[in-house]
């Protein structure tokens, strides 16, 4: 099983969208962020054991955001996430922190740094720094392709993250926009 | 000399929500609360009419609850409810004004509630259906025993609906109070809560929050019987309730004024009411 993360990619200063692009044009994940767009969060109180349950996942930043690496924001419906650079982070066990937490994750959106290469009818982003290889898929993947170092931010769909297998080297995405 | 005093609607409301209906909803958590809960009068009532109180009769409860919750998946919880309570009355014997009193640990709730929990874009929601079971725990010796000897059943139906702003609360409930010790006999209790919330402060960072909410509770209790004479009646009350919060800690504090009340024969009014309590989930 394989995580789909859904990528819609620009070149900096120069946007071009090719994939579908959701919700992801209001939300802006930061490198090094998971913004999780979540269903039913409305109240930090009642959602404090899946903050508790979330920072204890070992990739996030806990220097961040109030000491746990875990922002909920209740007028969003929005988690956002600290993650620790150079480090893999595994988007089932977010998915799985915040079910348990008693709420319904529906979109993840990640900025990820790395390489675009191709590799047979796939189109893989590599981490230069975790190692982490994340598989792009969408309308056209192809002009990422040896550009360097870039920054795809993408979306994931919680339909593709429930099937995550945790261990699974690569994660499928869907490019949205990027940027070196 | 009527019967006089005894309406002691049983201090069963929110049995199935220890620190409040919100949480914990996550897998194996689990929390603690420590609630004083104080009510009385000397207003004395026939029917719903106040009526001379020579004897100046009165009723002063102080019930300190130790509450937990065990929360096994959000849609399964189990509840525990543990008074201590401290009481004292001004009754008539023999034509004279005497003073009883009562402490000690109170009757257990056990409560065990099953949720539906629906999670929308900008709102969660869920109903509830909470059988409990009141147990014999406490003493029913002494001049105001603190227990009444009897298994009591209750059932529960609640929703709430929460959006970031707004929080709103129903609970409908009814208790079967069996026949207690001593000819001890409580009515059998049908009451109405109604909680409607603004969250006006939430700092994100800090996960620290202010509820302001409006409570209405409606309550009736069949006609009963206790040491001293009748018991039942009904009653509407209502009050603010200030809740903050911080994290995994919550401080609740609520007054409620009754706006109607009748009683059967003649009894001291429950009064006003003051809650306050402090609960910690984790």
């Amino acid at each position: 099983m394989r995580v789909r993360l859904v990528i819609c990619a620009t070149v900096l200063a120069t946007h071009v969208a090719f994939a579908d692009q959701g919700n992801s044009a209001e939300i802006v994940a930061e490198p090094n962020q998971v913004i999780v767009q979540v269903h039913g969060i409305v109240c930090s109180f009642c959602a404090y054991g899946t903050e508790k349950n979330l920072s204890k996942l070992t990739f996030l930043d806990d220097t961040q955001f109030g000491g746990d690496g875990v922002l909920i924001d209740i007028q969003s419906h929005r988690i956002t996430l600290a993650l620790q650079p150079n480090q893999v982070f595994d988007l089932a066990q977010v998915y799985d922190a915040i079910k348990k937490g008693g709420y319904d994750p529906v979109s993840f959106y990640v900025n990820v740094h790395g390489h675009v290469q191709k590799d047979g009818d796939r189109y893989l982003l590599i981490s230069p720094d975790s190692g982490q290889v994340f598989e792009i898929i969408g309308n056209d993947a192809g002009w990422l392709v040896d550009r360097g170092p870039t920054n795809v931010m993408g979306q994931v769909d919680v339909e593709h993250i429930e099937s995550f297998n945790v261990g699974e080297p690569i994660l499928v995405l869907m490019a949205s926009t990027a940027s070196k | 000399m009527p019967a006089l005093f005894g309406f002691a609607l049983t201090n069963n409301a929110m049995a199935h929500q220890p620190v409040m209906d919100m949480a914990p909803r996550w897998e194996h958590g689990y929390g603690f609360q420590i609630r004083h809960e104080s009510y009385g009068s000397d207003t004395l009532l026939n029917g719903d009419s106040e009526v001379d109180n020579s004897f100046d009769l009165d009723n002063d409860v102080n019930l300190t609850w130790l509450e937990g919750v065990y929360t096994f998946r959000r849609e399964v919880r189990l509840t525990l409810k543990i008074p201590y309570v401290d009481h004292h009355r001004i009754v008539v014997q023999n034509g004279a004004a005497t003073r009883e009193s009562g402490r000690g640990l109170g009757d257990i709730i056990v409560g065990l509630p099953l949720k539906r929990y629906r999670n929308d874009a900008t709102a969660t929601r869920n109903i509830a259906f909470t059988p409990s079971i009141r147990l014999p725990t406490g003493s029913t010796s002494g001049q105001y025993p603190v227990g009444d000897g009897s298994t009591d059943f209750g059932v529960s139906f609640s929703a709430s609906f929460e959006k970031a702003d707004l929080y709103q609360y129903y609970d409908l409930f009814y208790w079967k109070n069996g026949n207690g010790d001593r000819g001890i006999n409580a009515g059998d209790e049908l009451g109405l809560d109604i909680n409607v919330g603004w969250h006006p402060y939430h700092d994100n960072v800090k996960n620290e929050g202010v509820f302001l909410m409006l409570d209405a509770s409606l309550r009736y209790q069949g006609r009963g019987q206790n040491l001293e004479g009748t018991t039942g009646g009904k009653r509407i009350s209502t009050g603010p309730i200030f809740v903050y919060y911080r994290k995994g800690m919550m401080i609740r504090a609520e007054y409620k004024y009754p706006i109607y009340e009748s009683l059967y024969d003649t009894q001291v009014s429950r009064g006003s009411e003051l809650n306050v309590g402090i609960g910690f989930v984790f």
